[in-house]
């Protein structure tokens, strides 16, 4: 059964066929969500509230996107509304260009840093502290590509964005988070050095 | 090909997103770069560590929807900002449009009552005309359903459709911005989506945005304008340093269909506004990019300061729509206040009011006198074709 063939159902009166789309796709909405708010609970309650606004919106929901499209530009913007209320560590502008002239954070360095030794029990936890510190929008759009799989085609959609800005966006945001694992992750080596242990812990 | 070429590339060649052309430059690229080279291992690394914190939606969820859905009998629809009021203050408007015309201050293109002899109609005679629209207006059996007319069935309603456009060459295509098939003037269950431009082209709805300031106790929403920085990364280059720090502590509000309403004050809203009218107009031939960059001010606009200063006074409501092929202005509404008579309104317009504010081929804007006290009303609007 398509999702159009569940949506008609529930046009039609059929609350319960709902269940499937959720089934659907609330792995990665949550997903999605759990970047975004960087914890389970908030994560959790964010999917619910995704599905539920994507229940009500049915009703006029007239298929100019898809609904998988849809669902997924719903739940972003729940997300970064929460961000924002959450947060206010933005050091960028709000707007920001893709197609002009590149910021100075986002460029890598011609000659890139040597690859810092990480512990393998810490890979994990730097990756997602870099994450986490990441800018919102890098964030959502690694997640929907390396998490969730979604084709620059569907992401450009729901973003509301061209193809190509999407690469562009990906590419930096992968950089923004290439340097902050290694930013992240010489901490954590300095941390752990017997050598310069103490005094690191102090200076970080 | 340089690094900086190659760059994007490899988020492309990660992602399997390269066109053939792009991936041989890159190959071709990789084969003598090895920062390059270095810089896709690290990527594909931290790809790798990425795509490990993939996980299954917990238990409880699904059963959490179904539970929220199944006890919601109605769905409540939010209540939209912007929707037009009652329409009792549309017959004010369609005199104050008619007083405008009858002046031969209004310069609007497109408009049937923009001809020569506009200029030659006393105001005695536009008021008449006011005052009979008043009339009409007071002897309509139903009130209008604002929310849900049409511009147009709100002017004829009020005797003020010589003001639409008379052929069919100049009907109006209005633009609707928001979600799917809803609407900016049309209601929730409104379906029929007026004469909307059959092709839409690279400006998706989403791109399509509007500014709405809804003064009265001087907060303003805005719905903002994420989408306009790929769209016209020129125009916003302009209204970043204008507003960059304003925009950025903006919270939305989220819509059921994923729109968001932005609050914030009137000097940002008209801000806003006036990049709108200078960054997104058709230009004349005289006018160069040049003078499209500096800043607010240009030969034919105010400031934004300057802008808000008439504005403030009297409370403007003002709707600002887009054109999706063009990003143009397509349409402009305002509000005026309710106790507004029109007697009240100023028998000389600004003298330079049309060299103030820039009139394109679909819009026009204009402000009240400063005197006037700010006083809450309905929404009322002022329809300019495409």
């Amino acid at each position: 059964m398509t999702d159009t063939d569940i949506i008609e159902k529930v046009k039609n009166g059929d609350d319960q066929a709902f269940e499937e789309l959720v089934v659907r796709y609330q792995n990665k909405i949550y997903n999605l969500a759990l970047r975004m708010t960087g914890n389970a609970d908030d994560a959790f309650d964010m999917t619910q509230e995704a599905f539920v606004r994507a229940w009500r919106g049915l009703e006029t929901f007239q298929f100019e996107s898809s609904f998988s499209t849809w669902l997924y530009r719903l739940a972003s913007n729940l997300c970064i509304d929460f961000l924002r209320s959450q947060k206010r560590r933005r050091t960028v502008p709000l707007v920001f260009e893709e197609d002009g002239e590149e910021k100075q954070y986002d460029l890598p360095d011609p000659h890139p840093e040597p690859e810092a030794v990480v512990l393998a029990a810490e890979e994990q936890r730097v990756l997602e502290q870099a994450l986490n510190e990441l800018e919102p929008e890098y964030r959502q759009i690694i997640t929907m590509r390396v998490i969730d799989d979604l084709s620059y085609t569907q992401i450009a959609q729901i973003l509301g964005v061209k193809e190509g800005t999407v690469k562009s966006r990906l590419f930096r945001a992968r950089e923004r988070l290439r340097k902050k694992v290694l930013q992240i992750g010489n901490k954590s080596i300095h941390k752990s050095s017997t050598k310069t242990g103490r005094r690191m812990r102090n200076d970080l | 090909m340089t690094c900086e070429e190659a760059w994007p590339l490899l988020s492309g060649h990660m992602d399997g997103e390269n066109t053939p052309e792009e991936e041989e430059k890159l190959r071709a690229h990789l084969s003598i770069c090895p920062a390059c080279k270095e810089l896709l291992e690290a990527y594909e690394g931290v790809d790798r560590q990425v795509a490990k914190l993939n996980v299954e939606a917990p238990e409880g969820l699904k059963e959490g929807v179904m539970y929220r859905i199944q006890t919601q009998k109605q769905p409540q629809k939010k209540k939209r900002k912007w929707f037009i009021g009652p329409g009792t203050a549309v017959g004010i408007v369609a005199a104050i449009l008619v007083l405008m015309v009858g002046t031969g201050k209004v310069q609007v293109p497109g408009l049937k009552a923009n001809t020569a002899d506009a200029g030659a109609q006393p105001a005695s005679q536009a008021a008449t005309t006011a005052a009979v629209i008043e009339d009409d207006k007071q002897a309509q059996p139903e009130a209008l359903d604002g929310y849900n007319a049409q511009p147009e069935q709100l002017l004829q309603a009020v005797g003020a459709d010589a003001l639409l456009p008379t052929s069919a060459a100049d009907s109006p295509d209005y633009v609707y911005a928001g979600e799917g098939e809803e609407t900016l003037l049309q209601g929730a269950q409104n379906t029929d989506t007026g004469k909307r431009k059959p092709e839409e082209t690279e400006i998706t709805k989403q791109e399509r945005r509007f500014c709405v300031d809804l003064s009265g106790d001087n907060t303003c929403a805005v719905l903002l304008l994420d989408g306009l920085s790929e769209a016209f990364p020129e125009q916003m280059a302009l209204l970043e340093p204008a507003l960059g720090e304003r925009l950025q502590d903006l919270e939305p509000e989220v819509q059921d269909d994923g729109t968001l309403v932005y609050e914030t004050d009137y000097d940002t809203i008209m801000a806003i506004q006036e990049w709108f009218l200078l960054a997104l107009s058709p230009q004349d031939e005289e006018e160069t990019s040049q003078e499209q960059t500096t800043q607010e001010q240009t030969t034919q606009g105010q400031t934004a300061q300057e802008a808000t200063e008439g504005f403030e006074q009297i409370g403007w409501q003002r709707v600002l729509e887009l054109d999706p092929q063009s990003g143009y202005l397509a349409s402009v509404l305002i509000r005026l206040p309710e106790e507004l008579q029109i007697d009240q309104w100023p028998e000389d317009w600004p003298e330079d009011w049309n060299e103030k504010w820039k009139t394109g081929d679909n819009w026009a804007l204009f402000f009240p006198e400063e005197h006037y006290e700010p006083v809450d009303g309905d929404l009322a609007y002022l329809v300019l074709t495409p």
